[in-house]
């Protein structure tokens, strides 16, 4: 169980990510979406303990009940892997490209689960089976360069798996692939955190992506978690301006056909995502929102079941 | 006239040898397509990396010639064309590249590299470019600013300013909103749909995504493997998609 509260991790004079409070039991699967810039990966980052050097992190974060703000690396390794894991976006940098698969895989067998090798062996096989793998005994002899990327994100995610983590935090891992492909690893992560029981962090901005594969969803914006909710309840009744926003603007046919042959335009959110020093101080989305009011840049709003915002706060 | 017509394209690549007293082997990146483009509307291809979408747009700007089969622009064959003559037909059909940033140089501002397609064929004209910039909401000053001084949208928009500053009846966007932000990109789709409207541009859309290009496009042709497997209108395919490659595409859009 991962419990954050009050999650914050500062760069310079800006804050990447802002007081989040977000509870992970086994097997929850959770999609974390927002544009680029919005803190996302910082977030994910945060929980793994690998936020870069620059950056400052506050608040707590407690892993199994140990407080892992402030922990040092040592700490951080010894629960690295076991206890949370995380795949990334470009499985070609993630994988040591002068090894073959099947030893990347085995190391941190060995290492950490203190397998032998003939035990380290039969373990990364059997996991090259558990995510989908192909021809395993043959794929486990491969350099990264010889396998499609699909597989490679594959390689990446039986690496993640190999010492039982609890919570898998996948940082857009289909971004990089062909659409066909994507779908299948979205539906593997989806499955095994079910088989697994495994607590499932799915950062990603593909919305279908989200969909398929989660039950909760946050939307983040400038490092706060603007909406929360049921993955089905948010995509179909946002209500964060943010959110809604953001669902209006993907392009749909229905959105744009018209009967006449003709093309309506798309609803857009104004201007763009600001740099982190230049976001307001009190709902980041200040500046952008089409319902803003005149205390928003400055007043921050409190979370009202599952959303931010002053509108909805004054609405109840 | 057909603005753009493609008459059963083929382009093969001759594979890296894999033994020495073999043949290399070939792959057939497109395996004889053949579309029409009419002014003023938007031809979307859809398929996955390596269906040779790509490598079609490029034959079209008549950057590669192909194998077999032509590729007729206003009546004219590219491939048989002088490189005089093609000089002089370029302006006419222009290309939006993928990733702004790699495609503007980052040492010149960007009002020289609007200017550039109009430098090949020599006419700068300073009030062309200042005309472009606002045609894609950008202002006439932003010309002396440099590339990296701008967001990723508004780096499409110089990239876009760049592609309309000739004029062109056509326009090739390969990727053109793919590596943008949700929000930005609609912003983008918008401008490209305005640009159409009020210039009567042909573009010839090029992506992954079906859900952009069975919303902005007129008629729609699905590739794999470098075959056209299926062409139609739009409307057509996305309510009744003839084949089951094409409703994976769907899926994977979040479309069904």
């Amino acid at each position: 169980m991962i419990e954050a509260s009050k999650l914050t991790v500062s760069l310079g004079a800006g804050q990447a990510v802002r007081d989040v409070s977000l509870l992970v039991r086994p097997g929850d699967r959770i999609g974390v979406v927002g544009e680029s810039g919005c803190g996302k990966t910082m977030l994910g980052l945060a929980m793994i303990g690998m936020t870069p050097a620059a950056a400052k992190v506050s608040g707590s974060l407690r892993l199994d009940g140990a407080e892992m703000v402030g922990a040092g690396e040592k700490s951080w390794q010894a629960l690295r892997a076991r206890r949370v894991a995380m795949v990334f976006q470009e499985p070609m940098a993630a994988l040591n490209p002068i090894k073959r698969v099947g030893d990347t895989v085995m190391e941190p067998l060995i290492v950490h689960m203190g397998l032998s090798r003939a035990q380290a062996r039969e373990r990364g096989l059997s996991l090259f089976e558990e995510v989908g793998i192909p021809d395993p005994e043959v794929r486990f002899r491969q350099f990264p360069h010889e396998i499609s990327g699909g597989q490679r994100q594959r390689v990446l995610i039986a690496l993640a798996l190999t010492c039982d983590p609890g919570l898998l935090i996948a940082d857009e891992p289909t971004t990089a692939l062909d659409a066909n492909v994507a779908l299948k690893i979205t539906e593997l992560l989806a499955r095994l955190a079910r088989d697994r029981t495994m607590a499932l962090l799915f950062i990603s901005h593909d919305l279908a992506a989200v969909t398929r594969a989660t039950q909760d969803m946050l939307v983040m914006y400038g490092g706060d978690i603007v909406e929360r909710g049921k993955t089905a309840a948010v995509l179909s009744n946002p209500r964060h301006p943010y959110t809604q926003g953001l669902l209006s603007a993907r392009p749909r046919p229905e959105n744009v056909r018209e009967t006449d042959g003709s093309r309506k335009r798309l609803p857009t959110i104004p201007g763009a995502v600001p740099p982190l020093t230049d976001l307001p101080a009190g709902c980041r989305f200040a500046g952008r929102c089409p319902i803003e009011m005149s205390q928003c840049a400055t007043v921050r709003p409190v979370e009202q079941e599952g959303t931010i915002c002053h509108q909805l706060e004054a609405a109840t | 006239m057909t603005l753009l017509a493609v008459e059963n394209v083929t382009r093969r690549y001759r594979l890296p040898r894999r033994a020495l007293l073999k043949p290399p082997a070939v792959l057939t990146a497109v395996d004889a397509a053949s579309f029409t483009l009419e002014r003023g509307r938007t031809l979307g291809i859809v398929g996955e990396s390596g269906s040779g979408k790509s490598t079609l747009a490029r034959m079209v700007m008549a950057f590669e010639k192909p194998d077999a089969g032509r590729v007729l622009f206003e009546g004219n064959d590219l491939a048989a064309l002088s490189p005089t003559k093609l000089r002089s037909l370029r302006p006419h059909f222009q290309l939006v590249f993928q990733d702004p940033y790699g495609s503007l140089n980052p040492r010149r501002t960007v009002g020289w590299s609007i200017a550039e397609p109009l430098r090949a064929t020599g006419q700068a004209d300073r009030n062309r470019v200042s005309e472009a910039l606002d045609q894609v909401g950008l202002r006439p000053a932003d010309a002396e600013r440099y590339p990296h001084e701008f967001s990723g949208g508004q780096r499409q928009r110089v990239a876009i300013a760049r592609a309309i500053v000739t004029r062109p009846s056509l326009l090739v966007a390969d990727e053109a909103v793919s590596a943008l932000d949700m929000s930005v990109q609609a912003q983008i789709l918008n401008l490209l749909m305005d640009l159409q409207d009020e210039l009567g541009l042909a573009i010839l859309f090029i992506s992954h995504d079906l859900s952009v290009v069975g919303s902005i496009c007129d008629s729609i042709i699905v590739m794999k493997h470098g075959k056209i497997v299926e062409y139609g209108a739009a409307e057509q395919i996305m309510r009744v998609p003839e084949k089951g490659y094409t409703r994976s595409l769907m899926k994977a859009a979040g479309l069904i």
